[in-house]
């Protein structure tokens, strides 16, 4: 037996890689209580330090959501309504804002004059559609002769003593 | 053994491992759950069903070294960052006092530690691997694997206010 006790260095590799330790060593630590109580410190220190790791830890609260089963995100939880109400009013604004089918503006007419063309009444009319009116129509319109008018008015709403059915109606009643 | 089963007999051992080394619940959580997508992704590159525990290991490993990278950078570039977080993590990770005294003298400890040596310390002590598994872990061979735990024993040896804090939590 080696008398001199292992210093702390060969202490510390019994303990992390007792094959390396020479055999003069090993025979020593297995003969030398000394040794060993020193060498069954450190180990017993190292095994507190596990334990306590091991104890020392919060309870694990994470549940493992692997790929296949993963479910949507809670911020995309969150988010959820809000997205749909942009979507709701997205689509009413097009539907409202938009209206129906827009007029045929004059410069999409060509395929109608194409098809017209051929008849030149029909042409004449699309002419006609598509010129601005006579400066005479426009003065009828914004200025309308007085004695027509009133013409019509006498021809369309008789005066009671001219009035056929009114007189039918005095003399003996309305047919009906 | 379908893969869902396996993640859960694991998560447990996941989440300590990185709860050591982040001390931070929140982010021990975050990286576990990475670590079991990733593991899922890769898993037809895992030849050995056997090693799945030290393959699993080296996945978390790598997932909290660029984790710390981020954090680091982050702490360089956002001095508001670093005034908010002094020390190493919110103290409401810790749930008393007797946790709360151990991990900070554990990382008292592992701050004078190399990174490898740390590494082993942690993959030994904390996480219960054996050198074997820890070589395939860090990719390294078993003998320099047992070089670094030397290297630790003899720091943790000198680190006697923790070895009294163990004596006394632990008679």
């Amino acid at each position: 037996m080696k008398n001199d006790h292992l210093d702390p260095n060969r202490l510390d590799l019994a303990l992390a890689d007792p094959e390396r330790l020479d055999a003069q060593d090993a025979a020593h630590l297995a003969e030398c209580p000394g040794c060993r109580d020193r060498l069954r410190d450190l180990s017993d220190d190292l095994a507190r330090f596990s334990r306590a790791a091991g104890t020392l830890v919060p309870d694990v609260r994470v549940r493992i959501r692997l790929p296949a089963d993963r479910r949507p995100r809670f911020r995309l939880l969150v988010l959820a309504p809000a997205l749909a109400a942009a979507a709701a009013v997205l689509v009413l604004s097009v539907v409202f804002f938009r209206g129906g089918p827009e007029p045929m503006a004059p410069e999409n007419t060509a395929p109608v004059r194409a098809a017209f063309a051929p008849d030149p009444e029909m042409a004449e009319a699309l002419s006609l559609a598509e010129t601005d009116p006579a400066q005479d129509y426009l003065d009828m319109v914004e200025a309308p002769d007085e004695g027509s008018i009133q013409g019509f008015l006498e021809f369309a709403v008789p005066a009671p003593e001219d009035d056929l059915q009114g007189r039918r109606a005095g003399k003996g009643g309305f047919p009906c | 053994m379908a893969f869902g089963a396996l993640a859960d007999r694991f998560s447990g051992r996941m989440f300590r491992m990185l709860y050591a080394r982040t001390r931070s619940r929140m982010d021990a959580e975050d990286l576990t759950q990475e670590v079991f997508i990733r593991a899922m992704e890769n898993l037809h590159r895992l030849r050995d069903p056997d090693r799945f525990a030290p393959w699993l290991f080296s996945i978390a490993v790598n997932l909290h070294r660029d984790h710390w990278r981020r954090k680091k950078a982050a702490e360089v570039f956002s001095l508001a960052w670093k005034r908010k977080r002094p020390e190493a993590d919110p103290p409401e990770a810790e749930e008393n006092v007797a946790s709360a005294q151990f991990w900070t003298r554990v990382h008292a400890f592992s701050g004078r530690l190399s990174s490898t040596e740390r590494e082993v310390f942690f993959l030994r002590f904390v996480d219960d691997l054996s050198i074997r598994e820890m070589a395939e872990v860090l990719k390294k061979s078993e003998s320099a694997v047992k070089t670094h735990l030397y290297r630790a024993l003899s720091k943790f040896r000198a680190e006697n206010g923790l070895r009294d804090w163990l004596k006394e939590f632990e008679p």
